[in-house]
């Protein structure tokens, strides 16, 4: 049982890792940003590169400042050339996403481009593979023999999300970030340049995206698919948090990484479902959660259960105030 | 009379553009009557003179995987067809053939939707030999295409079983799953194993193995139990950590996996962390061959210890291949991947037919296909079609990972036929 | 070289069947507001329901017992394909029926839980169906399971010549893709269009006015999962094949670009945002017959032309290629810009009459008796 429960951690922390970016921006920008797989791909690939490419072992903290850096330029440049012109245009939030749809092409297969390139320069498979980093394999810790990159990505997930809670709650920045997200006009009354503010947000979301795709390699081999190969289920992490909360994201993300990790196996042990319905299982937990929880706020609205009660209470103190 | 000068001259005008367009089109339907045979003469003459002192050159569709699910050996194979394609052209020179053959590489996506709009597209720029899709939905998905539009398709590497369907368009140049689930089920049994569990893709190719390997397996008196997992992941944690506690449950002696090389890299380097899977042993089929991921120390080590074999389609002993090997390691610094034999001989073939044909018709390239398969020895061996336009003669070889001379390599260790297993020491 | 003829052949009925499905992803979300991601479950479920009715009744019918997805199953249904017309056209018009009525079935089963979680959430929730969906179809063994199905009978398969046959799939698909705009240009033109447009512009304020909004919503989700099933329908027979792999969200994704791209809330931006999408597909193409060995692969710089033009045409067109239009009521027809126009057609027609007239009177030298006159033409 321990291996799932291991597997249950580490894909907690990638998810996380790659959700909560996704929530932070939508909820600032109001972006469903389709682009965010490629984000992931890159960071994955850009520690992978740097090793290949000087031919060395790379250690994790310049792997990390490495995904980072690249994973916030990239986004930075896609508020600037393609979201903020679309966004002083009043755009809608379709045209936006659309918009982001098409960027996602356009990174993705340029950056196919470049790999392919990169192979016949280098001579060595670079599609599929992963980092060469500087780290032992095990670490001995109270007498047990801990694999070395669990400890890294359990740290390193900690200490990204406490870094962005501070930044979060703590900064002058921060709480500009946070402002925009809730009322962009009042915000922007009080002297908070919206354009500035946004560009940071996708700063920070591009860059910690970037570092989820890093901690995907430390666990699987990444090739140029693997942002777009999990980006569903990191929707789903997203929607559970109500693409609002980032403490709920985080709580999604457990709940994805546990079906997709315990439930199965459970099911599978007793009840003989097939292995395959692993993605079966997480959309359907996915349904189950926001109809048993429906997440509220974030453009969405409230549910119509809701809506009506709500609507028939304000008939109610109207016709009182009246009689 | 200076009223009047104006609307005289505009009559003029409009009087002598209508007689001259009358004259025209009298006079010209007069001459080409008069030059029309003559003119024709010339330029027959001028294209037979043509003919014998030009190089005709034909184009050939070639669709791979480049982006998508199957894209890292996709990009591999991209180098297989240009060094087949330059070979080929060679070929014709060293014959004196006036022909030169190009290719015109499309990506699909890996999908079936783009894979037939790239025949279409083919069809468009009248190609009647296309090199292609790899996987075996999309094959279905030109199926019908192609066969109403006569185009000749040669498949390198889809070895469903359903589509070996006689009298179409399609030919393959690998022979089907069910003769590898044959050898590989003798090969299991050849190692004094009874029980296992076959860890195998929910697509086609992994459910036809599965589906022939037990057939196989339960004839020579084992027992096996199928577990598949969902392809689209591209992370197996969980499902290997179930194929570990399965096997403590069933208390299987083997684990047979059937995988391509991306998933099957990741399903080991998983398992090797699993001491309970260490312990047991491990077979696989061709898909994961030639996958660089196997050579890396971890993952190796856990080989030796399992004592991993493996089946491929390949006629050993073989020089060509030797040949084509060393000389596509020389163009890219790796070995040559899955199926790169197959899709070697895929394009030979096609071009050779053409040849044969004279023409470049489908239906005249179809048939003169048949004939040149039947004396051609390639890179993936002899390379006759069987009634169902699939490999007739394919024999397989067992593969392992060893280490030889300091570094890890894939080793042949031995071959099938003719139902034996045949293990060297 | 290039055969004109052909090449339609080749691209409409790809072109027919993209341009319903967009046609249904703009009734949702031009007109009605509901992002839905999971068009491509309803298209995967016509398909298959298509291919599964087809194929039984074949097999039935000539006493065949083989499993649907076998190869002498196969090699059965390549036999007897062409053998009865009448039965290759009942089966045809039942399939479409049959998937129009499942793939509608399951739309307004879906919008069940998905109308109850708000509208942001909507697209997310029939995504997830759509994937389930697709997981589900692999391992549903009447359907083929991962095998799917080979050998669907084309309608036409009984005429020996294969332009022919191709040639009346394409006017069929046409003719449906006609119906479908024709039944969907009335809709949306209708009051219920209206109300769909009050739907997607506020959602409360036209409950407020007493529209039962869930129950249009599912209506709505019935009719254009429907349609999205015959075009799925249609897939399967210009095939002939049907598998699980075919129907990833990647398709619902292109159908979403398409209908943003041509405009909507309105049909015809998304007929042309299908015709553009599809026609880029195949000029792109010449690239790589252009620039065959280069050293970057020309099919990225395909891919990557697609994506930038999706980003370029929305920096210029917000909107779309073709931008909303007021919907057609009566009133619209003489006080709104259609009466409008009309008024300046017919004014510039009768303008173009009347100088037409004063040259011929002039030419033949006669007075025109009215307006001023045309320089030159006065007597001294």
């Amino acid at each position: 049982m321990t291996t799932e429960l291991i597997n249950t951690v580490w894909y907690a922390c990638i998810y996380g890792l790659m959700a909560v970016p996704l929530t932070l921006s939508y909820r600032t920008s109001k972006v469903l940003n389709f682009a965010h797989g490629v984000y992931v791909t890159i960071g994955a690939y850009i520690p992978v590169l740097i090793a290949k490419g000087f031919g060395i072992k790379i250690s994790p903290i310049l792997a990390v400042s490495a995904s980072f850096a690249t994973g916030a330029i990239i986004a930075m440049a896609s508020h600037t050339f393609v979201f903020s012109p679309l966004i002083k245009k009043k755009s809608t939030p379709v045209t936006l996403m659309i918009a982001s749809m098409g960027l996602w092409i356009f990174i993705k297969y340029a950056f196919y481009a470049v790999l392919g390139t990169l192979q016949k320069a280098w001579m060595t498979p670079i599609f599929y593979t992963s980092p060469n980093l500087e780290i032992p394999r095990l670490i001995s810790f109270m007498g047990m023999d801990i694999d070395a990159k669990l400890i890294l990505i359990i740290s390193l997930t900690a200490a990204t999300f406490s870094l962005l809670a501070f930044f979060l709650t703590k900064t002058k920045v921060g709480m500009a970030i946070r402002a925009i997200a809730d009322n962009p006009e009042l915000a922007q009354i009080t002297g908070i340049s919206r354009d500035k503010t946004l560009l940071v947000t996708w700063a920070i979301s591009g860059g910690v995206a970037a570092i989820g795709g890093f901690a995907w390699s430390l666990f699987a081999y990444v090739s140029p698919e693997t942002g777009d190969n999990v980006i569903l289920q990191v929707f789903a992490c997203s929607v559970i948090g109500g693409l609002i909360s980032l403490p709920i994201t985080f709580v999604g993300s457990v709940i994805i990484s546990s079906t997709e990790n315990l439930l199965i196996v459970f099911l599978n042990r007793y009840l003989g479902v097939e292995l395959s319905f692993r993605p079966f299982l997480s959309f359907f937990v996915l349904l189950l959660t926001i109809l048993i929880r429906p997440p509220a706020g974030a453009g969405g609205g409230l549910p119509y259960r809701y809506r009506l009660r709500s609507i028939f209470r304000v008939f109610q103190r109207e016709v009182k105030k009246n009689v | 009379m200076s009223a009047q000068m104006p609307r005289l001259l505009a009559f003029l005008v409009i009087g002598l553009v209508i007689g001259a367009g009358v004259a025209y089109a009298y006079t010209s339907s007069v001459m080409s009557t008069t030059y029309a045979d003559l003119n024709t003469k010339i330029s027959q003459l001028q294209s037979q003179i043509n003919k014998l002192n030009q190089t005709v050159e034909y184009s050939i569709g070639v669709t791979l995987p480049l982006t998508g699910a199957l894209t890292d050996v996709g990009v591999q194979w991209r180098t297989v067809v240009e060094m087949a394609f330059e070979d080929l052209n060679k070929e014709m020179q060293k014959y004196r053939m006036r022909v030169k053959f190009t290719p015109i590489i499309q990506d699909d996506k890996t999908t079936d939707t783009q894979a037939l709009a790239n025949v279409q597209t083919f069809h468009q720029a009248g190609i009647k030999v296309i090199i292609g899709p790899a996987a075996s939905f999309q094959v279905k998905a030109i199926k019908s295409y192609v066969d109403d539009n006569k185009i000749v398709v040669l498949s390198p590497s889809s070895t469903a079983p359903t589509l070996a369907i006689p009298d179409d368009y399609i030919y393959r140049t690998v022979g089907s799953d069910a003769g590898q689930a044959k050898a590989l089920a003798a090969l299991v049994k050849s190692q004094g194993i009874n029980k296992v569990i076959v860890f195998h893709r929910d697509d086609e190719y992994g459910v036809a193995f599965e589906d022939f390997f037990e057939r196989e397996f339960s004839a020579l008196g084992g027992a096996s139990i199928g577990m598949k997992y969902d392809v689209t992941r591209e992370d197996f944690a969980s499902e290997v950590a179930q194929l570990s506690a399965r096997a403590r449950q069933e208390d299987v002696e083997g684990i047979v996996i059937i995988t391509f090389d991306t998933d099957g890299v990741n399903i080991l380097s998983h398992a090797r962390k699993d001491s309970y899977l260490a312990s047991l042993k491990w077979f696989s089929s061709e898909g994961i061959h030639g996958a660089m991921g196997l050579l890396g120390e971890d993952i190796a080590t856990f080989i030796q210890k399992t004592n991993l074999l493996g089946t491929r389609p390949l006629f050993r002993e073989n020089p060509l291949l030797h040949a084509f090997a060393s000389q596509y390691k020389d163009k890219t610094g790796i070995d040559p991947p899955v199926f790169s034999a197959n899709l070697y001989d895929a394009v030979m073939l096609a071009g050779w037919a053409v040849v044969r044909a004279g023409v470049y018709d489908g239906e005249a390239i179809r048939s003169a296909l048949d004939e040149v398969a039947k004396n051609y020895y390639g890179v993936s061996g002899l390379t006759m079609f069987d009634e169902n336009g699939d490999k007739l003669f394919q024999d397989y070889s067992v593969w392992t990972v060893k280490l030889v001379s300091g570094e890890y390599r894939y080793v042949d260790v031995g071959s099938y036929s003719g139902g034996v297993i045949t293990l060297e020491e | 070289m290039f055969d004109i003829l052909s090449f339609l052949i080749s691209w409409l009925p790809l072109f027919g069947i993209y341009a319903i499905l967009s046609l249904c992803l703009n009734m949702e979300v031009g007109y009605a507001g509901m992002a839905n991601f999971g068009l491509v479950a309803f298209y995967g479920i016509g398909a298959f329901v298509a291919g599964y009715t087809s194929i039984t009744i074949f097999l039935t019918i000539y006493g065949y017992n083989y499993p649907i997805y076998s190869p002498e199953a196969i090699i059965a249904m390549g036999r007897v394909a062409g053998k009865t017309p009448w039965l290759n056209i009942s089966v045809f018009i039942l399939s479409l029926i049959l998937a129009f009525l499942i793939a509608g079935l399951a739309g307004y089963l879906v919008s069940y839980p998905t109308l109850r979680v708000g509208p942001a959430f909507l697209g997310i929730t029939i995504l997830s169906f759509g994937e389930m969906l697709r997981v589900f179809m692999k391992h549903f063994a009447p359907t083929g399971g991962a095998y799917g199905m080979l050998g669907i009978p084309h309608p036409f398969a009984w005429i020996p010549d294969s332009a022919i046959k191709n040639t009346s799939f394409l006017i069929l698909t046409l003719a449906i893709l006609i119906g479908v705009l024709i039944y969907f240009e009335l809709l949306a033109n209708s009051p219920y269009g209206r109300v769909l447009k009050s739907i997607r512009e506020d959602e409360t304020a036209s409950l407020c006015i007493g529209k039962p909004v869930p129950q249009i919503k599912a209506r709505l989700l019935f009719v254009a999962s429907g349609i999205s099933g015959v075009a799925g329908a249609l897939y399967a027979f210009y095939l002939g094949a049907v598998t699980p792999d075919m129907f990833i969200t990647a398709v619902t994704f292109e159908v979403w670009s398409m209908v943003i791209l041509g405009g909507r809330g309105n049909n015809f931006g998304a007929l042309l945002g299908a015709s553009v999408f599809s026609l880029l597909n195949r000029v792109t193409s010449i690239l790589n017959f252009l620039f065959s060995d280069l050293p970057i692969d020309p099919n990225y710089f395909r891919w990557m032309i697609t994506g930038a033009l999706i980003v370029i045409i929305l920096m210029y067109k917000p909107k779309g290629i073709i931008a909303e239009k007021p919907i057609k009521t009566e009133a619209w027809k003489i006080f709104g810009a259609y009466g409008e126009t009309r008024r300046k057609l017919i004014a510039a027609i009768l303008r173009i009459i009347n100088y037409l007239k004063r040259a011929i009177y002039w030419l033949i030298g006669r007075e025109t008796g009215y307006g001023p006159d045309i320089k030159g033409s006065k007597r001294e």
